[in-house]
């Protein structure tokens, strides 16, 4: 039985910072100026840019109580004595209610030792569009302090497995990066799994087992129209795309074995591209789209290989370890997330595929599947606290973890939306 | 490779067992017994009725596992707690493939079944523990599954009778995170169909 619904505007996730936050940048949002005619907004501006800002790992922002004053005008800031809260950056904003539904966002960043602006912008916004405006504001201070692009208007999508009385019953979800406003988009009392967003972020392909047996489909996210695309005898698994967005690899036992498959979208012709009596999976394409990775146990235990998406012959990448699988490319394509395995215990490491080096992010017990944010600066994960399975982030360079804490129910496998 | 080699092994195992002339019932080993523990209510509330039917039946040689038995499971003796058929879970060994010996002579009870019965279809059904990568995990279960559904057909069981599937990690018998558990959830499932 499958459904398709909304689920309510609350977080579902909450994010709880688990280690370490030296070194990062301070900066005080305070909490913006409101104009209207009714009682505020429920929707706090400054909390969700604080928020996405400590989120990142790369920014140590004042908490709202150690503020003494909380200018909203540039008028009101006395610069002095955020220098001396130590602050390095400053940001002061108001809403305006402009009509019925309609307000108007302004904010201001400042330096402050060089008491200066360094950018500032009005932004129109319906009550509904609040919360995306917060994070789309935290995008632009992101990107005019670190030079690099925020991800903090991205979703992640992730499944469920809720279980009472001993019945599961598998959700996949979409949620803002920060876990609010989770929308369920499938309900199955089958499993669900391997969730994978298209190159532009508008479909998703996954792993259905409802009938009992497993098939892929590509849903598309604004109408909820699902295509089944391979139900063959067999393994179904993995759903990779090219990022062009033109063709899905995938894993397909139909000819007596796993092995890594790329189907074409449009022409809905398949190719072939490993054969080996091995066990092959798991396929992730480079950023050029002429190389895929994928997991084999070929030889012995699973490691890391590529082939060239056309196939032919592969070359193994991983030597470090006795279990290395499930990789998955940086926005970059520098680097590959995988789970390696190591005498029982799982966890996130880093591959870099130019010095072929490991380094080992995460502290496991059983950490799994992967996924960089689109400006790489962050993975998340699976990984399970008190038996309980859950999603964690770590940052790229190892410093920051973070640990998602869900509202209910068994979290994994999470997939970071593009750009 | 491995399940190339894992196959021939079990062929020789096989030729091996029937050249003897005599399978020996081996004795059942401690987690067979647990699966025991892990049936459903439906088949406890089963075992008691089966218990009385058991005493009018005792000492009456049979050939077909079918027969003998409580007439009402006649028709589902998988369902009877009192016949062999009714132990449908095998376990394997971490990493590992290869159907463990003291099941050999369970599935060889499941083919004589089903051979004498070809247009009876029955559901195969590899599983994972929770460790590695679950996609990787569905490969693994698919293994374990075809090596039990290959004896079964080695024993004369029609390909079109047993539809094998599988659920990796993604259907646990035990949801802990201990050696026991992951002991529960090594497993293959013969599943036959409801009636």
């Amino acid at each position: 039985m499958l459904s398709i619904f909304s689920a309510s505007s609350r977080a579902e996730l909450t994010i709880e910072i688990t280690q370490g936050i030296e070194g990062a940048l301070p900066i005080a949002v305070v909490p913006f100026g409101w104009q209207g005619r009714d009682k505020q907004s429920s929707t706090d501006i400054a909390s969700i840019v604080s928020a996405d800002l400590k989120r990142s790992g790369r920014f140590n922002p004042l908490p709202a109580d150690n503020m003494l004053t909380h200018p909203h005008l540039a008028a009101q800031i006395k610069f002095r004595n955020w220098r001396a809260l130590g602050q390095d950056h400053l940001v002061i904003g108001h809403i305006r209610e402009t009509g019925v539904d309609q307000y108007t966002i302004s904010f201001q960043l400042f330096d402050v030792y060089r008491g200066e602006q360094l950018t500032g912008y009005t932004i129109p916004s319906s009550a509904r569009e609040l919360r995306r405006n917060a994070h789309r504001i935290s995008d632009i201070i992101y990107q005019a302090l670190t030079g690099e692009p925020g991800a903090f208007t991205t979703r992640i999508a992730y499944v469920v497995n809720e279980r009472k009385d001993k019945q599961s019953s598998y959700k996949l979800r979409v949620a803002d990066s920060d876990g609010y406003d989770p929308k369920t988009i499938v309900t199955s009392k089958e499993p669900l799994m391997s969730p994978a967003w298209s190159p532009d972020a508008r479909r998703i392909a996954y792993v259905s087992f409802e009938n009992k047996k497993p098939s892929i489909f590509v849903q598309t996210l604004s109408n909820g129209k699902r295509d089944k695309i391979a139900s063959y005898r067999g393994i179904n698994g993995a759903p990779a795309w090219s990022p062009d967005g033109s063709q899905l690899a995938l894993t397909l036992s139909k000819d007596g074995n796993p092995d890594i498959f790329v189907l074409n979208l449009i022409s809905r012709s398949l190719r072939k591209i490993t054969r080996n009596y091995a066990i092959d999976t798991e396929p992730a394409w480079a950023k050029n789209g002429r190389t895929i990775v994928f997991t084999s146990d070929r030889g012995g235990r699973p490691q890391l290989y590529s082939v060239s998406a056309n196939g032919g012959k592969a070359k193994r990448l991983t030597f470090e370890g006795d279990y290395n699988a499930r990789a998955t490319f940086s926005p970059d394509g520098k680097r590959l997330a995988m789970v390696q395995g190591s005498q029982g215990v799982y966890r996130i490491a880093l591959f870099d595929l130019e010095s072929g080096r490991t380094r080992v992010l995460t502290n496991g017990r059983f950490d799994e599947s992967p996924s960089f944010s689109p400006n790489g600066s962050m993975i998340l994960y699976a990984s399970q606290h008190a038996g309980q399975g859950l999603l964690s982030a770590v940052s790229a360079d190892g410093r920051v973890h973070q640990r998602l804490v869900s509202g209910g129910g068994e979290v994994r496998e999470p997939a970071w939306s593009p750009l | 490779m491995k399940s190339f080699i894992t196959m021939i092994t079990l062929m020789l195992g096989i030729s091996l067992l029937a050249s003897c002339g005599v399978l020996k019932k081996k004795d059942e080993a401690e987690d067979v017994a647990k699966s025991k523990s892990t049936t459903s209510s439906e088949t406890d509330q089963a075992a008691t009725e089966g218990l009385e039917s058991a005493e009018e039946f005792q000492g009456v040689e049979t050939n077909d596992i079918a027969d003998g038995t409580n007439s009402r499971y006649k028709d589902t003796p998988w369902d009877d707690p009192q016949n062999p058929l009714s132990e449908t879970i095998i376990y394997f060994e971490f990493d590992s493939s290869e159907v463990p010996q003291k099941y050999f002579d369970l599935i060889l009870k499941h083919a004589e079944y089903l051979s004498s019965r070809t247009s009876l279809q029955i559901s195969v059904e590899g599983h994972a523990d929770e460790r590695g990568t679950r996609e990787y995990n569905i490969a693994l279960g698919e293994q374990r599954a075809d090596a039990v559904a290959r004896l079964m057909k080695l024993q004369g069981v029609e390909e079109i009778q047993v539809r094998t599937v599988s659920f990796g990690e993604e259907k646990p018998l035990s949801f802990e995170h201990n050696e026991d558990a992951w002991n529960r959830n090594r497993r293959v499932e013969i599943v036959y169909p409801n009636p």
